[in-house]
């Protein structure tokens, strides 16, 4: 029987499936909708396979899991991981936004780009050559700073919108709610998102109900991102 | 579970309490300056348009003026010299002249007192005496069969008597709105059929001009009233705003079109 944690457990991949059929019933043509399309179709193929390699066990496709992605055996655990999955998921997520924010206003944007994605690039890169490996836990440290630059873009578009002598209605204006769905999301999963290592070791309990909320939030922003494809 | 455990749970409950009190603080700052702007704007554009009314009253006002100016002076100045030349043109003593130059003192005769209808035509047109004293109906009628008689047009004119004198400016507005509608399509619509009909809703005058030129649609109308060829369609937009009235443009088919004015009118 499916239960309520079933749903949202698998909410990851189903939820992006909302902006998606959205997308397809009203065809929007801005531009800043390319980079958040892109965005939906990766998230959803790299949560999708997350999550079957999470449940392969209850889909009972433990065996072909295994076979397919054996490079992703992690020894220590004795099986395969999924977060391989969820880093680069993060990764996508701040450069695609990135390019969102930038067709969105290229001028103000374009400085600020210049500043995160460097940043960023270095930061992953000393991460996962020093302190930890790409494929082997849900990172943390790379979960917390995509957050925090993402809330950034988020801070900064939300200071253009009070400098610009034009008016916006907060209804109304489309990208103005995927923002506002991502200021949410990252907002409540900043401190999610820099405790969940610890929390994992520290208060498995505790750190399952939590990632319920994520998984909430998470449908949230793609409800924001749909509602953003209607004129 | 440890109590580390319990703490750090506790401080990640605490940090998204935090963190979503920021966002929704951040959110209301954002809110309250879109106000600001709102009503900062509202403002602004009340006073822009309220600006833009003086200023198309004032056009209308002095155009009125000049009317009115012009009228009086080709009344009483033309017309009464050409009252005086066929006076004395009536008393001339024709009996000595001969046949040809008796045939040429009646044509004279007959060409001012043309001129003399063509002087009190134009000073009406320009000022209406009679819209002044027996109101909007009577100078519409009046008009129409001013200007359609002797011509191939076949016009009628189907008005609300209910509806009497309101406001003599808006009377005024809307009699000129009706000249200039006219004199287009008779002249540029080529129609050969207008019928006008009024009716008063309310406190609201509406007239409908039916014709069966080749008339505009509304986004032509848009269209033609900025560009400087069409500046009888700006005269009637400014008076139409003047009014705080609305004007439509439709069209049936090739063969009908209608004109709605919708007038605010104080009874």
């Amino acid at each position: 029987m499916i239960t309520f944690k079933d749903i949202i457990d698998w909410s990851e991949a189903w939820a992006l499936l909302i902006p998606l059929t959205f997308y397809f019933i009203w065809k929007p043509k801005d531009a800043w909708i390319k980079p958040v399309i892109i965005y939906v179709i990766i998230a959803f193929l790299l949560n999708l396979t997350a999550d079957i390699i999470w449940k392969s066990h209850f889909l009972s496709i433990d065996k072909q899991i295994s076979k397919i992605f054996s490079f992703l055996y992690i020894p220590k655990y004795k099986q395969i991981s999924n977060n391989l999955f969820y880093n680069l998921h993060s990764i996508f997520r701040l450069l695609l936004f990135a390019w969102f924010f930038y067709k969105l206003d290229p001028v103000f944007f374009k400085k600020l780009n210049r500043v995160i994605i460097p940043v960023f690039i270095v930061f992953n890169f000393i991460n996962f050559t020093f302190y930890s490996k790409i494929i082997v836990l849900p990172n943390s440290p790379l979960f917390a700073v995509e957050s925090a630059l993402l809330l950034l873009y988020c801070i900064f578009y939300f200071i253009r919108i009070n400098k610009d002598d034009r008016l916006m209605n907060p209804f109304s204006e489309a990208p103005l709610r995927i923002v506002g769905g991502l200021t949410l999301y990252n907002a409540i999963n900043f401190p999610i998102f820099i405790f969940y290592d610890y929390l994992m070791s520290s208060n498995e309990k505790y750190s399952e109900n939590i990632w319920t909320v994520h998984n909430i939030t998470y449908i949230v922003l793609n409800i924001m991102i749909a509602f953003s494809f209607k004129k | 579970m440890n109590s580390g455990g319990n703490d750090i749970s506790f401080l990640v409950t605490v940090s998204i309490a935090i963190m979503l009190l920021v966002v929704a603080g951040f959110l209301l700052a954002v809110m309250i300056n879109q106000r600001k702007k709102w009503l900062l704007q509202k403002e602004m554009s009340g006073l822009k348009e309220h600006q833009q009314n003086q200023l198309i009253e004032a056009a209308v006002r002095s155009e009125e003026g000049e009317r009115h100016r012009i009228a009086e002076m080709l009344h009483d100045e033309v017309g009464a010299l050409l009252s005086s030349s066929r006076i004395f043109l009536v008393e001339m003593n024709t009996q000595n002249l001969t046949e040809t130059d008796r045939q040429d003192h009646g044509k004279v005769k007959e060409m001012i007192d043309e001129s003399i209808q063509k002087v009190r035509s134009i000073s009406h047109n320009l000022h209406s005496t009679i819209l002044k004293e027996f109101g909007l109906n009577e100078a519409i009628r009046h008009f129409m069969k001013k200007v359609a008689g002797g011509t191939a047009v076949n016009s009628t004119v189907e008005l609300d008597e209910e509806y009497q004198l309101s406001n003599a400016e808006t009377d005024l507005a809307v009699y000129r709105i009706i000249q200039e509608l006219v004199n287009n399509l008779m002249k540029h619509a080529h129609s050969r059929l207008i019928n006008i009909k009024s009716s008063l809703h309310e406190n609201e005058l509406k007239i409908q001009i039916h014709h069966n030129g080749d008339g505009l649609s509304q986004e032509q109308f848009e269209e033609l009233r900025f560009k400087p060829a069409g500046l009888g369609l700006k005269n009637i937009q400014n008076r139409i705003i003047l009014l705080k009235g609305n004007i439509l443009f439709k069209k049936i088919d090739t063969e009908n079109y209608t004109i709605q004015l919708s007038i605010p009118v104080l009874i």
